[in-house]
């Protein structure tokens, strides 16, 4: 009996001590940065400098790993603005707005696999099917329509362009519909153009507010646009609020209108950002705000007392990024806890970070 | 408190001067006419560093713009966009483009808008003198001078009589054709010179694009520029003279696209300009009087499409300004050394430019007085000057200057320090959206000590001269335009210390049967920017962008009987164009030979010329490639 115990006791040890070595494996796993894999800040650059990078944020051990693009290619840097950039099926489509052109590279190891172009104003890339991404494109400064451009992903051939509102900016594929939103560009728009991928065809144009310019989905499969306001063309002041508006994609029709009461401070238009639950709409209206999904007014308090260029929220972990622009140097990417809105960490990153790809 | 003090030596210095003159006998002055007769800028010009060009380098390039002879022969700092058509500033002494005034016939023609002057629309062969004076003094030129002035002239020799015809015509890489026609007819009583210019150029010169990683030809750059400059001259009277010049110019250019960018480009500019400008000058025994006036039209048009296909345009902006001077100007010499200017000027311009939705207009109106001293062993002069005008009132600007021989004919020494401010653009006041009508006008002072060294070894088998300056120039209120919320717009932003040294020297001497003449211009110059409104750690002390620690300009010209083959070698170090990268430095070699021949009476002049002969890659404003090795021929033929 006493044997039993001992072998007992000797296999009970033996099974820790495996559980701790394998447990302490899987712990070693988490810890670094796989390739590319991570967080990317997109950094335009100044008009006319070609100096627009992206960086990768490792969140393991709370470095910046800049011009990721120039070590991969030659030294040789994406170009001019550095608009945006979009992962999927192991590729990132960096968008590069002044250089009229699409840098396609491979996510392990950031090199080029392709090059589209020309483009005359793209602005952002998104996965539409299986076999097919859009290109929103176009500045409208003439006050003629903007595009949505259909590639076939494995040739890159251009498949149909689609015909959309003024300035087409951010897209949001929500089951077979990718709603765009149509910015204005140069000029002014309203509308939300919807386009069944399985026919390229506009189905609806929704109205919504004033230049919107960036769109998110909730839990509910609801859509929230955010509309920046139009300016005078006389005086270029202010000639309506920002706003955001909520889009229920069953009906495909606007549900709610949050008026902002004044046009936001921020020079840019990256605003909202979901949270990680999919129950909050964080916006930035001078300060950041938190919005429920199901509130009918806005709320009052602050969660973050600082005005950013571009807001985002890291899908791992429900945190609050902020991208800061400066006017001369570099700028800065803050983290920020969801709970409580305090400050988790800052860090210095390339010239006007505009936004953030999370690719884990 | 400095008001008063200043006034006060001022009237004490027309008091004494006034009661020493009471003792002299007023017939035994005699003042050269041509002491008297000088316009005020030449006639101050002594105490700052002056460069003028000769006759051979003006004849050289006479088919050229002024931004192509100052790239080829000089060590100064210019930006352009690529082709000798393309937009180029320059900038003087560590200042920027908006620090540089550009005068013609003693006026401003720096643009009202953006403050710059635009060197690509200023034809060499339509001036007699273009000359340089670093440390332009604020109390003499006015607004926007902390780097200097660039002096546009034009005179006559009254002794030149009958008729002349000047022809040249030159041909070059990049389809580039260029022409001019100079017309002289004078006699005792009345000088006509005209001056008829043209060129057009393709533009499309092969760059290495390193973001496309090919060798492509600039699209969408082609240019042309046709104009004339017309100069008359009366002699009213023994001590008195009426000159009148007007000058119509346009130029057409297509701007290409930055590099790395997939099209073509789709810009356009247009300008045009019509200048006119009258002056009465009279001299007596010891005094002068000048009276003149101008009339400015300027007029540019800029467009974009987003593409070449686009039926409409994304951007289509005009701009027109009206600019209206008159300057007066009184000297009296007290005695044969002492002399004090008197003087005033005046200037409204309106502005019809899209972007201010308005009409905009600027009144100025200032008062000056300078004085000036001059014997055989040394110089002095001490100028001030109070302006007022619809968005400010400078205070009393004063300057001082001074040159004292210590070996006579070999070894002299000059320093000036001069209060100066620079007036906020029509651009940075009314652009929609941005302008800031409070701007205050940028405020500072310059100060340059240097040493003239002439004929070094006193030998007239070599002739070796040397000028070494040394400069310190402080700026406040620097107008940047930083974004504030939404908007860009200009503010008043930060203090910037410019400070360098220049060195000159020319050589000349025989080897031989062939003369030899060189040059070589060294300038070590560092601009920091010491202070800004919102104290930028990461800002504060840095370089200002696209100014190169050091910069260097040798030629060597030899000539023999009427061959002459000169090279050039330019050298300039890295610029900052954002707070971490650089341009790298880059340097150039150009080589031109001539040859003056007869072709039975008549003289004909034959130059050909290879720019960049290394074919070296540069940029002077980052993204914009500059053109590789280009060749280029050019006839003049004296005709009459």
């Amino acid at each position: 009996m006493r044997n039993l115990n001992q072998k007992n006791s000797v296999l009970a040890l033996l099974f820790i001590a495996v559980i701790f070595i394998f447990g302490s494996c899987k712990n070693d796993e988490d810890t670094t940065l796989k390739p590319g894999k991570g967080i990317f800040i997109v950094n335009e650059g100044g008009y006319g400098k070609n100096n627009g990078t992206i960086s990768l944020f490792d969140p393991y051990s709370l470095t910046v790993i800049s011009g990721l693009y120039e070590s991969a290619n030659n030294n040789v840097g994406p170009g001019d603005i550095v608009q945006s950039m979009s992962a999927f099926d192991n590729k990132g489509f960096i968008v590069v707005n002044n250089s009229q052109k699409i840098e396609v590279v491979d996510m392990s190891t950031f090199k080029k696999v392709q090059t589209i172009s020309p483009l005359s104003y793209p602005r952002y890339v998104a996965k539409a099917t299986s076999s097919e991404f859009y290109v929103s494109n176009g500045n409208s400064g003439d006050g003629t329509p903007g595009q949505v451009i259909v590639y076939n992903s494995n040739t890159y051939e251009v498949v149909k362009t689609i015909t959309v509102g003024r300035g087409p900016e951010r897209m949001l594929l929500v089951g077979n519909y990718m709603y765009v939103t149509n910015s204005g560009g140069y000029g002014t728009d309203n509308t939300v153009s919807v386009i069944d991928v399985t026919t390229k065809e506009v189905v609806k144009t929704i109205t919504v507010g004033d230049n919107p310019v960036d769109i998110a989905l909730d839990k509910d499969q609801n859509i929230w646009v955010f509309c920046k306001g139009k300016l005078d063309p006389n005086t270029w002041l202010p000639a309506s609020n920002s706003a955001i508006v909520k889009i229920d994609s069953k009906t495909q029709a606007v549900v709610k209108t949050f008026d902002l009461g004044q046009q936001v401070p921020s020079y840019g238009n990256n605003l909202i950002a979901m949270s990680k639950d999919g129950a909050s709409l964080y916006y930035d209206n001078g300060a950041i705000y938190k919005l429920s999904i199901s509130a009918t007014v806005l709320p009052t308090e602050k969660l973050i007392n600082k005005d950013f260029y571009g807001i985002e929220v890291d899908p791992k972990n429900g945190n609050i990024l902020g991208l800061e622009s400066s006017a001369s140097g570099k700028g800065k990417v803050y983290f920020y806890s969801a709970t409580d809105g305090s400050l988790i960490g800052s860090y210095t990153v390339g010239y006007n970070p505009n936004s953030a790809v999370f690719n884990y | 408190m400095r008001k008063t003090g200043l006034l006060i030596i001022i009237l004490l210095l027309t008091l004494t001067v006034r009661s020493f003159a009471e003792e002299e006998i007023r017939d035994t002055i005699h003042i050269p006419a041509i002491e008297v007769f000088k316009p005020r800028i030449a006639f101050f010009s002594e105490g700052s560093k002056k460069e003028q060009f000769d006759v051979h380098t003006m004849k050289s390039f006479e088919l050229n713009s002024v931004n192509e002879l100052l790239l080829k022969e000089s060590a100064l700092q210019l930006k352009s966009y690529g082709t000798p058509g393309s937009a180029t500033t320059l900038s003087l002494r560590g200042a920027g483009a908006n620090h540089t005034q550009v005068n013609w016939n003693g006026f401003p023609i720096n643009s009202a808008t953006l403050g710059e002057s635009d060197l690509s629309f200023l034809p060499v062969g339509g001036f007699g003198s273009i000359t340089l004076i670093q440390n332009a003094s604020g109390a003499l030129y006015g607004s926007g001078t902390f780097g200097g002035a660039l002096n546009l002239e034009n005179q006559t020799d009254w002794k030149d009589t009958g008729l002349n015809f000047r022809l040249s015509s030159g041909w070059g890489s990049l389809n580039t054709y260029q022409g001019n026609g100079i017309v002289h007819y004078g006699n005792k009583k009345i000088q006509y010179q005209g001056s008829f210019f043209g060129g057009e150029s393709d533009g499309n010169f092969k760059y290495y694009d390193y973001y496309l990683s090919s060798t492509l030809r600039r699209q969408n750059a082609a240019w042309n520029n046709f104009g004339a400059i017309n100069n008359v001259y009366f002699k009213t009277g023994d001590r008195s003279q009426i000159d009148a010049a007007v000058w119509y110019q346009v130029k057409d250019i297509k701007l290409p696209a930055i590099m790395g960018s997939a099209l073509a480009g789709t810009e356009t500019q247009k300008d045009s300009t019509l200048k006119t400008f009258v002056r009465y000058k009279w001299f007596g025994n010891a005094s002068g009087l000048e009276i003149k006036a101008a009339y400015f039209f300027d007029y540019m048009l800029y467009t974009k499409k987003e593409t070449a296909e686009s039926a409409g345009y994304s951007i289509f902006s005009k701009y027109r300004t009206d600019r209206y001077f008159m300057d007066v100007d009184y000297r009296h010499f007290f005695t044969q050394n002492l002399s004090v200017d008197y003087g005033s000027t005046f200037s409204y311009l309106t502005a019809k430019v899209d972007a201010y939705k308005k009409l905009k207009q600027e009144t100025d109106f200032a008062v000056f007085m300078a004085g000036k001293y001059k014997s055989s062993l040394s110089m002095a002069e001490l100028s001030v000057r109070k302006e007022w005008n619809t968005s400010f009132d400078s205070k009393f600007l004063l300057s001082a200057s001074g040159v004292c021989t210590i070996i006579e004919d070999h070894l002299h020494f000059r320093s000036s320090i001069s209060q100066k401010f620079r007036k906020p653009t029509f651009n940075d006041l009314y652009w929609v959206p941005g302008g800031n009508p409070d701007l205050k006008p940028e405020s500072g002072y310059s100060a340059e000590a240097g040493l003239i060294v002439d004929d070094l070894l006193s030998s007239k088998a070599q002739v070796l001269d040397l000028d070494l300056a040394v400069y310190f120039s402080d700026i406040n209120n620097m107008i940047v335009w930083r974004p504030m919320g939404s908007l860009w717009t200009p503010v008043n932003f930060m203090k910037v210390y410019a400070r360098g040294i220049e060195l000159k020297t020319t050589d000349k001497f025989n080897v031989g049967s062939f003369a030899v003449d060189n040059l070589l211009s060294v300038n070590m110059n560092r601009s920091t920017q010491e202070k800004t409104k919102d104290n930028d750690s990461e800002i504060v002390g840095h370089d200002l962008f696209y100014m190169p620690l050091v910069s260097t300009f040798l030629n060597s010209s030899w000539s023999w009987k009427n061959y002459t083959v000169s090279v050039s070698h330019h050298f300039t170090s890295s610029r900052y164009y954002d707070v971490d990268n650089k341009l790298p430095a880059f340097q150039t070699v150009d080589i031109m030979a001539s040859h003056e021949l007869k072709i039975g009476k008549t003289p004909v002049g034959i130059q050909v010329r290879v720019d960049n002969l290394f074919n070296k890659e540069y940029e002077l404003v980052r993204s914009y490639p500059m053109p590789g090795r280009l060749y280029s021929m050019k006839i003049g033929i004296q005709i009459i």
